[in-house]
């Protein structure tokens, strides 16, 4: 073929798939850049940046998706149809516990828990803070264990032709029952959140496509004489058992675990055994006390106010203590976000000009999220391999694509990372950032400038209608242009004639207009759910399936919607449940006893895939934009924790489908029974 | 196998299909079978009910899943004034297996009871007469389809009616000439997936960039429009341009066809499917039909492409085998070997699952020699459960590359 005919070809497809990308994130980027600079009126901090790491986004999504087709699903079809054929139900299902263990540790989701969790605080929830942090390899290791007896469980469900119906009847009232059950008890109530969580993020990416192609394949294979088949199920069992999991991980540590204090209490040297039992290092604990208590604290932590005084004084000086430990946290971010009034006052610090991006920010990234990529395609792809050449002894069909497709997947991969991390994340951060100016009540604390030798005679006077007098000066601000300042008496140093200037905020809405505020944060999370599972690629390739198994009479595109705005309603619910600080118990029930109810009237396989499309909702996209959100706005309302929003994203999804299957089946059947009486007889 | 059937009931110069019993009965080492073959596509709320009964008929099935393409008519939105068509897909079932011949219509009448197929909307049903080659002649319970009773006045089956598939490249394009049979009225389109390799095999891996899924579209009409009508559907779907698809023709001996093209807003008391329905039962036949006029005949595809005497040959056999057969037919000097997943029904336990059809159109002049060694590297003698059917193609529409 003449080089210049390949060219054209190649280009005309790559093209194809660029393009499809570029309309799957077209939404969620329009979506936040309007809501940023029209209804929040912020302009967009490193545009360029972000525009960069949103076209690495696209490539990566469509590299990833290609190899997905191209390589690794095959893979998983092939082994799925072999392994039937050639070994017993035995070796099947200790290559699924093997491979869900292995998806686990691969794909490790448990980093965006931890996110999640940063704003905990260890008084409050002290079983909460040992599963995240001194537990957390535990925590791993259960979610592992649980979506391995999933999958392997799956397998044996396709070996056998077993309905997924009974599956669902039995796991998911067993789960609600506990979480029932974990509400009553006050450190259990706290894990409700995370437990849910980890079903939800624990389908990855390259998990969830490689998990489906191998069901369709060991399903199509074990089917004897059955006539059409499925090859969904497994993702849904992989985030129930991980649920059931860590409640049962939890249950086992609550027995020696302290239940929730005050922080005065928790701190205190009286509970010093306790507490230290909860973070099992005393540095870590010491670090606690900076970067998540409060004043009152750290004053119980340290017993006497001169202590207190004499380390606060040492952290100030002390570039080496203050890495240890604020850990990640900067100097200037503990003064301006943790430390009291008081605190502030005892420190003379002044803030140094907003930290530039680094120029070798882009190549760090990169190169964070290429050993992540590594990781989440390379042992997946040589598991499979393994098995069908060594175990299996079967030849690879079509090596050459195989590979291109492995390779595909690994550069998608560490792009689409590095581009969310670039592009994706930032913007919603930003934004994020900003949501909680929607309903604040109070001025939002920015910065704090003292001026030094401060002249009172500078200062003048204000009448309001009401004739409130108040009084005013007027600053020059670092750019040099002049702004009029009120003037607060109790600011005001005497003794060496500093004053110190708080600069503040105003709430987007005013003071009073609180629910318009609340209502556009809602607003805000259902669009970002929803456009942001657009682009997710597990979401993509499961659609993608559906369409081949149903060819086409269900359309990619149109699940993928339908997934989407569940997501969307998930999210939003989500959101609420932050908002007015609602039990998350009362938002799983409910919706998983509908559940139960729609599946009751589903059809087999429509069932399996509409709760599977409940666990691959959240993935690489959709993780980080929610918690950034999520983040942001606990934080602004003191919240301890982001939990539940992404169970809530995965249960409202399985909704949507099952009633949208119940909508076309019961179309279908006006079709096809047309009534007796109208037939025309010969 | 009955031998008491006629040969062809064609009046052709040539039949391949019949040149290929020649050849095998002389060898002697693959005995063909003379058989129908009956496809049921039936909406997959109803496919319980029909596997139910071809269980117990004892025949091997194999299903494949499609779907069906109607025309719904709906007001539009708001109250405006007018209405919108749009296309909508419902799945179904196709249910395909071969009976001694003289059974065929005992059978078709069977399935039509059990699924109530004279329903609008609900299916077809429809038998091919063509020859088979397997280990065995194909298995029938006669005893268990003689104690269905049926109580129901006799219900016309049509003949002279044509079955025409269309193989597409294109992804997308099986929608677009769907659309165009049911403008026509010509019958409710089917649309099977496939896989088809016939250029990609000869590329390095730049064969990435071509996709090999196929979207097939089936379409059963009376016989005396399938040639203008594959006239046109060429001319639309531009299938004399290389590598866009192809289309052929084979004859169907006896069916049912399922006339429900349009559903959703009705005006008239009946529909225009149930007219034709009532129209085709009165008259026991479809001439009365024909309309496709003279134009569409003296277009230009007519001069341009002209239709080859061609033979369907269908191969059932292990998805693992795929790659042999390709290469065989490639040596042979037939490409375009398109392959669907199906799965058999059966009773019996032992039976693979993972089992493809492939369906080829070739040229009347080396069926012969494909067919010879298609049997050659075939498994038909270990596997109860392979086919390889030929069944004669008078009007093929293939631009080769």
């Amino acid at each position: 073929m003449p080089l210049g005919e390949s060219i054209s070809m190649l280009a005309k497809y790559a093209w194809l798939r660029i393009k499809e990308q570029i309309r799957a994130v077209a939404f969620i980027i329009f979506y936040l850049i309007v809501f940023q600079t029209l209804i929040l009126s912020v302009p967009l901090a490193n545009a360029l940046g972000t525009a960069a790491g949103i076209a690495l986004v696209v490539f990566g999504l469509a590299f990833f998706l290609e190899g997905l087709i191209l390589g690794l699903m095959p893979l998983g079809e092939r082994v799925g149809i072999k392994m039937p054929q050639r070994v017993g139900i035995g070796i099947i299902a200790i290559f699924g516990l093997i491979l869900g263990f292995g998806a686990t540790l691969a794909e490790p989701a448990i980093s965006a828990l931890r996110t999640a969790g940063s704003t905990i605080t260890a008084w409050d929830a002290p079983l909460l803070y040992m599963l995240l942090e001194p537990y957390s390899n535990w925590l791993i290791m259960s979610v592992g264990i649980g979506v391995g007896i999933a999958v392997a469980l799956g397998m044996f469900r396709f070996y056998y032709n077993l309905s997924i119906k009974p599956f669902i009847y039995v796991i998911i009232p067993v789960l609600i029952i506990l979480s029932i059950y974990a509400y009553y008890n006050d450190n259990l109530s706290k894990i409700i959140g995370l437990a849910w969580d980890c079903g939800a993020v624990t389908t990855g990416a390259v998990t969830v496509p490689l998990v489906l192609a191998l069901g369709i394949g060991v399903s199509r294979s074990s089917n004897k004489g059955q006539g059409s088949s499925g090859g969904f199920g497994i993702i849904l069992l992989a985030s129930a058992f991980p649920i059931l999991a860590v409640l049962s991980l939890g249950m086992f540590l609550d027995i020696t675990a302290p239940g929730p204090t005050t922080e005065k209490e928790f701190f205190s040297l009286e509970n010093r055994q306790n507490a230290e039992l909860v973070f099992q290092d005393a540095e870590k604990l010491q670090g606690h006390v900076f970067t998540h208590a409060g004043e009152e604290g750290r004053r119980a932590f340290f017993g006497s106010d001169k202590a207190y005084e004499e380390s606060l004084k040492s952290l100030q000086g002390n570039v080496e203590m203050q890495k240890s430990i604020l850990g990640a946290m900067s100097f200037a971010g503990w003064v301006t976000n943790r430390a009291s009034d008081y605190e502030r006052g005892m420190i003379t610090f002044t803030k140094e000009g907003t930290e530039t991006i680094a120029a070798s920010l882009f190549r760090d990234v990169i190169q964070e999220e290429s050993v992540g990529g590594i990781r989440a395609v390379v042992p997946l792809s040589l598991l499979l391999l393994i098995v069908l050449v060594l175990l299996l002894r079967e030849k690879i069909r079509h090596k050459d694509e195989v590979a291109l497709g492995i390779l595909f997947s690994l550069v998608g991969m560490i792009l689409l990372t590095s581009g969310i991390r670039l592009g994706l994340a930032s913007l919603g951060a930003e934004v994020g950032g900003e949501l909680p100016r929607a309903f604040a009540k109070e001025d939002k604390f920015i910065d704090r400038v003292v001026i030094s030798n401060f002249d009172t005679t500078l200062i003048f006077k204000g009448i309001s209608q009401e004739g409130q007098v108040s009084e005013y000066f007027n600053m020059i601000d670092a750019q040099g242009s002049l702004t009029r300042v009120e003037y607060h008496e109790s600011r005001y140093n005497r003794a060496d004639g500093q004053y110190e200037h708080i600069i503040t905020q105003a709430p987007l809405f005013g003071k009073k207009l609180t629910v318009l505020g609340i209502i556009l944060v809602l607003v805000f999370a259902f669009g970002m759910g929803f456009g942001a599972t657009l682009a997710e690629p597990a979401l993509n390739a499961l659609g993608l399936t559906v369409e081949n198994l149903t060819v086409g009479a269900i359309k990619q595109r149109q699940i993928v919607q339908i997934v989407s705005f569940g997501v969307g309603i998930g999210i939003t619910l989500g959101f609420a449940r932050i908002l007015f600080e609602l039990p998350l118990i009362w938002l799983i029930v409910p919706p998983y006893i509908l559940l139960i109810i729609l599946t009751i009237f589903s059809e087999e396989e429509y069932a399996a895939m509409a709760w599977d499309s409940g666990g691959v909702t959240t993935g690489p996209v959709t993780v980080p934009l929610v918690l950034a959100m999520g983040l942001s706005i606990g934080g602004a309302l003191q919240i301890s924790d982001g939990f539940g929003i992404l169970a809530l994203a995965s249960a409202f999804p399985i909704i949507t489908v099952l009633t949208f299957g119940l909508y076309t089946r019961s179309k279908q059947r006006k079709t096809i029974e047309t009534k007796q009486s109208e037939i025309t007889d010969g | 196998m009955d031998n008491s059937d006629q040969i062809s009931r064609k009046e052709k110069v040539f039949s391949p299909s019949r040149a290929v019993w020649r050849t095998q009965m002389e060898k002697g080492i693959y005995t063909p079978h003379r058989v129908s073959r009956i496809t049921c596509i039936v909406n997959q709320l109803l496919a319980e009910r029909i596997t139910d009964l071809l269980r117990r008929i004892e025949v091997l099935v194999y299903d494949e899943t499609g779907r069906i393409v109607r025309e719904r008519i709906k007001s539009r939105s708001f109250g405006l004034p007018g209405e919108i068509t749009k296309l909508e897909s419902s799945s179904v079932r196709v249910f395909r297996f071969t009976v001694p011949r003289k059974y065929s219509e005992p059978v078709i009448r069977a399935i039509i009871h059990v699924g109530e197929l004279h329903i609008p909307g609900r299916g077809s049903v429809f038998a091919q007469e063509l020859m088979e080659f397997s280990k065995e002649p194909p298995e029938f319970n006669v005893n268990a389809l003689n104690e269905l009773v049926f109580d129901d006045h006799e219900l016309p089956l049509l003949n002279k009616l044509s079955y025409v598939i269309c193989v597409l490249s294109d992804p997308g394009s099986g929608e677009q000439l769907s659309r165009i049979a049911l403008d026509l009225g010509i019958c409710v389109p089917m649309i099977t997936f496939g896989t088809g390799n016939d250029i990609r095999d000869q590329l390095g891996l730049i064969r990435i960039t071509i996709p090999a899924e196929k979207e097939i579209v089936h379409l059963v009409m009376p016989e005396q429009d399938s040639e203008s009508v594959i006239k046109l559907l060429v001319e639309q779907g531009r299938l004399d341009k290389p590598g866009k698809g192809y289309i052929y023709q084979t004859p169907v001996s006896l069916g049912l066809i399922d006339t429900r093209m349009k559903i959703g807003k009705q005006k008239s008391a009946a529909t225009m499917e149930q007219i034709i329905a009532a129209i085709d039962q009165l008259k026991e036949g479809t001439t009365w039909r024909k309309r496709l006029d003279a134009d569409i005949e003296n277009s230009k595809i007519g001069k341009s492409m002209m239709p080859q005497d061609n033979c369907e040959i269908s191969i059932v056999s292990d998805e693992d085998r795929i790659d042999l057969l390709r290469e065989t037919c490639l040596e042979v000097g037939a490409a375009g070997a398109t392959t669907s997943k199906v799965v058999p029904i059966t009773s019996s336990e032992k039976v693979l699952s993972t089992m493809i059809r492939s369906a080829i159109s070739v040229p009347a002049k080396i069926t012969d020699e494909v067919v010879n060694r298609l049997l050659e590297i075939s498994t038909i003698q270990e596997n109860n459960t392979d086919r390889i059917q030929i069944l004669d193609s008078p009007a093929a529409y293939v631009r080769s590359l």
